[in-house]
């Protein structure tokens, strides 16, 4: 075959290009360390790596989803084995007390009952973060709400019944239908002012009630402050005012109800793919009772003590009665603390899961992706041989001698 | 002639013809590196001999004229396969540029970011009332918002360098054709005399070559010389030295089209199946606008498109949510149809109508009439079975049924979602935001307008996280139905997510790429083959050359010698007188 110079040329050419553009791939790999350097490199292997890039991101995400719940959690937990102590330490005092024959004994009781209950309710109404942990849905609402000063005493949140005392002696009670008697929680010993609610439709009706009711009592002063229209203000009457323990009324614990005004809303949380735990408890699961089956309202339980070693006289049964249903507050607690650590328990079963899949998609990801540094390097050096060689061959070719030479 | 003058002839002509052998081959040399040339030869032809009292004898020798070496064929195929090297080689850089936008080989690009934006709508599952993930998830909306419009908008610059590269290549074809008409005529001019017009034809044969990378062309030598060069429609580019010209238009889609100049409206785009022009048409008018699609797929898919469409009022043609709008001189209503107690309120004042899967257009029209009135606005009624009349019954207004929305006729005008509707718009609405209000459309705008955006409306509160109405914050029941889009089949008639198609829009890309590369690739040892072939054939070899100049100046040398000799004997002829 003939051979003409510009063969030669051309083909050294597109040999050292050739090899050249394979040297600068070997170069690319070893430089990035990576085997896709672009989607051309591995079209499929680019489309797995950002599939496993996007469960990586994923599984990051549900981590971070699963450490705040699990926070959460604890916090939780925390709060409910105070809650715990607190409620059987009232629990206890049932039995410690319900014979005590000793007044002065009994009112320091009532008053640690009371203290009981304000840290109760102090834990009710926890935060976590900006928003109450009890509060179901309504997390920006105080779920509990103490109605010492009947602020929340709109007609309709009122049951027959529901009353607030004033000192020892006095109970002011309402009548939501206007059937007088009926519904009178009449408890031993103290007198009733009934407050007719039927009809009313805001608190502040209630409040202006309220007071016209209590001020004809004459033992009582009472005003609704003109800033605050659903806000009812009682002292002693100067006058014929016997009854000084009745002061901090405004401040104490003194309805019947300390009302939620949360709801029963559910708090989910992402713990994976469609995976999903509900994470909150609310107030009805864990005080009011309203959401567990024999449940108990714990505040009614406390006021109800409080009352019973209050009262004068004193009955005995008033207390005991209170035992059953003390026991399944502290129940109640702990069926809740026992639904939270099932929770955590799941929780970390997850997280753990997540971290091995993740450690394998790490894996999986890399295996595809990340050129193996000790084969690129070898190939790198297979390839700049190759570029050598060709360099060498072009240069022995144009160097070799021509029949010109030779003539 | 003969005796003692006719050797002295003989001896001229050798000389003549030695003399025109060093030319070729002097020509030859020159030529070595001269791109198409073609090595030629002498064609040297012993003279007729003469009858003498002695025989027949020889009369020396003519050089006739020079000739290329030349296999016509293996130009043929080098030109038929330079119409696929070109449309790969155009495809290959174009394509090149298009993988360059979906630059996810590094750790970030469009599936990170849509990644992140779907992790800020779990964060917001974390604390639905946090202002902090709030602000964060607006901002990777806005993030997601940006990078999808930038990757869409870079598409508009290539296919615009496209158009610039197809005109800037009509002109070459036109220049080459302008050159291969010319050289038709040189070389009839030059072959009339009965010699090889050599280096025109080289010429030519150069140009038909880069004509044919350019575009796909049909050649046809005559028998006179001529080459008559054809596209693919049949139209004749060069016939004999007349040269037709090419041109471009703009064409609807706002891209230059190549036409024939005579028929400046008709593109011929389609019939343009090789070269340059090919690989940049397709890439331009089939590839990117794919992409395009699919990104703007990707969006509607996101946002959830809604379309307006006439469809019978039979439940069969509605999906839960489907609603059209009516208004009142008092406010604008969505009157939607929910099936079997699905959800999706479209938002804003809503007239909702129960409907069941199955029910008749009669029966939708009448359950709708029957909604409709309920609203104390409106005055509703049916007749003729299954036609709806609206009218405003608000007083000084009832004429006002022009704004119904409704025709009166069974067919309704009703906005329905379409192919992955359920998208971000649609649950975002149906949720209720931090003060709660039912939330509006999470997304607003098109990739196309150039207006893809997180909508005006949507600050950090107006973030619909809520499933429960009016003053729920801790409720994030709708914010998880959002985050869990990331994982539903969304896309490409519900058999995918928005990742995976994504994904597999890069992969494409890359595939793409690598089959132009290939073929590109392929496509150029196979020229790189032929024209070693050709070269083989007709390439100068200095070598080859060198013998022949040595052979040309020994001819030239004898026949010097001969000449010398012939002048000693007629010298010996003189000397005798």
């Amino acid at each position: 075959m003939r051979v003409s110079n510009k063969q030669m040329v051309n083909i050294v050419k597109s040999d050292l290009f050739r090899n050249a553009e394979q040297l600068l791939k070997a170069q690319e790999r070893v430089a990035t360390r990576k085997l896709i350097n672009r989607p051309s490199d591995d079209p499929i292997g680019m489309g797995k790596v950002l599939d496993y890039r996007k469960t990586i991101s994923s599984i990051e995400q549900y981590d971070n989803n699963i450490t705040s719940a699990k926070n959460r959690t604890e916090f939780t937990d925390t709060l409910l084995e105070n809650l715990h102590d607190l409620v059987d330490q009232a629990k206890r005092m049932v039995s410690e007390h319900s014979n005590q024959t000793d007044p002065e004994l009994r009112q320091g009781a009532a008053q640690q009952v009371e203290g009981i209950y304000a840290q109760v309710l102090a834990i009710a109404n926890t935060k976590y973060g900006d928003a109450y942990l009890f509060a179901g849905h309504q997390s920006d609402t105080q779920p509990f709400t103490d109605c010492a000063a009947i602020t929340c005493g709109e007609e309709a949140d009122l049951t027959d019944g529901d009353y607030f005392t004033l000192g020892s002696g006095y109970y002011v009670w309402y009548d939501t239908d206007g059937d007088l008697g009926t519904g009178d929680p009449a408890l031993a010993g103290r007198t009733g002012i009934q407050v007719d609610v039927s009809g009313l439709g805001s608190a502040v009706a209630v409040a202006s009630a309220t007071m016209t009711a209590i001020q004809a009592n004459p033992n009582f002063t009472a005003t609704v402050p003109l800033d605050d229209l659903d806000k009812v203000e009682i002292v002693p009457n100067p006058v014929s005012g016997s009854y000084p323990d009745v002061v901090d009324v405004n401040t104490g614990f003194t309805t019947h109800d300390t009302k939620y005004v949360g709801d029963s809303g559910k708090t989910n949380v992402i713990v994976g793919e469609g995976a999903q735990v509900r994470i909150n408890l609310t107030g009805d699961d864990i005080f009011t009772g309203a959401a567990v089956a024999s449940g108990t309202n714990i505040f009614d339980d406390l006021k109800g003590l409080k009352d019973a070693l209050e009262a004068d006289p004193f009955v005995t049964s008033a207390v005991s009665d209170l035992a059953d249903n003390l026991a399944k507050g502290v129940n109640q607690v702990e069926g809740a603390a026992v639904s939270q650590s099932i929770l955590y328990r799941r929780l970390e079963t997850t997280e753990n899961h997540w971290v091995k899949f993740k450690d394998s998609v790490v894996n999986m990801l890399s295996k595809i992706e990340d050129a193996d540094y000790a084969t690129a390097i070898v190939e790198l050096q297979a390839q700049e041989t190759a570029y050598e060689a060709s360099l060498a061959t072009a240069a022995k070719m144009f160097n070799k001698k021509s029949l010109i030479d030779f003539l | 002639m003969s005796g003692i003058y006719g050797v002295l002839q003989t001896g001229t002509q050798a000389l003549l013809a030695q003399q025109k052998g060093l030319e070729v081959t002097g020509h030859n040399i020159a030529n070595v590196n001269t791109p198409g040339y073609s090595r030629q030869t002498v064609n040297m032809q012993a003279n007729a001999p003469m009858m003498t009292s002695q025989g027949l004898v020889g009369t020396g020798v003519t050089a006739r004229d020079s000739k290329r070496v030349y296999d016509g064929f293996v130009g043929t195929q080098i030109d038929n396969e330079n119409e696929d090297l070109g449309k790969w080689d155009a495809q290959k850089t174009a394509l090149e540029r298009v993988e360059i936008i979906f630059d996810e080989s590094s750790d970030s690009g469009l599936n990170k970011t849509m990644g992140e934006f779907w992790n800020a709508w779990q964060d917001l599952v974390n604390d639905p009332s946090g202002n902090v993930e709030r602000i964060a998830l607006l901002g990777s909306a806005e993030t997601l918002a940006f990078e999808l419009r930038n990757t869409y908008n870079k598409f508009s610059p290539l296919q615009a360098d496209l158009d610039i590269s197809i005109a800037t290549t009509v002109d070459q074809i036109n220049l080459k054709a302008g050159e291969i008409a010319d050289l038709n005529q040189k070389i009839i001019e030059a072959e009339g005399g009965g010699s090889h017009a050599n280096d025109f034809r080289d010429a030519r044969d150069s140009a038909v070559k880069e004509l044919s990378s350019m575009m796909d062309v049909t050649t046809y030598e005559e028998s006179s010389g001529n080459i008559n060069v054809s596209l693919s429609d049949g139209r004749s580019l060069v016939n004999g030295s007349n040269a037709s010209t090419l041109s471009t238009m703009i064409s609807d889609s706002g891209h230059r089209d190549v036409v024939w100049a005579s028929d400046p409206t008709v593109s011929i785009n389609s019939k343009i199946s090789g070269g340059k022009l090919k690989g940049w048409i397709e890439v331009r008018d089939v590839i990117i606008p794919e992409y395009k699609g699919n990104m703007e797929d990707l969006v509607n898919g996101i946002k959830g498109v809604e379309s307006t469409e006439v469809v019978t009022g039979a439940a069969s043609t509605l999906t839960t949510g489907d609603y059209f709008t009516i208004s009142s001189p008092t406010a604008d209503y969505n009157v939607w149809y929910n099936i079997d107690g699905g959800g999706g309120a479209p938002g804003g004042n809503e007239i909702v109508v129960a409907i069941s899967a199955g029910d008749t257009a009669a029966r939708v029209a009448s359950l709708t009439a029957t909604a409709i009135a309920a609203e104390a606005d409106f005055d509703a009624s049916v007749t003729g079975g299954a036609t709806l009349t609206i009218a405003n019954v608000v007083a000084g207004d009832a004429t006002d049924s022009a704004d119904s929305g409704v025709g009166t006729t069974t067919e309704f005008t009703i906005t329905k979602r379409i192919d992955g509707g359920n998208g971000i718009n649609y649950l975002h609405r149906s949720g209720f935001d931090q003060s709660g209000t039912a939330g509006g459309d999470f997304f607003s705008g098109t990739l196309a307008g150039n207006d893809f955006a997180v909508d005006s409306n949507i600050s950090a509160d107006k973030i619909a996280a809520s499933g429960t109405a009016a003053g729920s914050p801790g409720d994030n029941s709708n914010a998880i139905a959002i985050a869990e889009l990331q994982n539903a089949l969304m896309m490409s008639t519900n058999t995918t997510t928005f990742d995976n198609f994504y994904n597999s829009m890069v992969s494409d890309v890359g595939n793409k790429v690598r089959h132009a590369g290939m073929s590109y690739d392929h496509h150029t040892a196979m020229v790189t083959h032929l024209e070693n072939y050709r070269e083989s054939i007709s390439g100068v070899s200095l070598d080859e050359e060198m013998v022949n100049l040595i052979q040309f100046q020994l001819g030239y040398d004898a026949a010097a010698k001969l000449i010398g000799t012939t002048n000693e004997m007629l010298q010996t002829l003189i000397n005798m007188v």
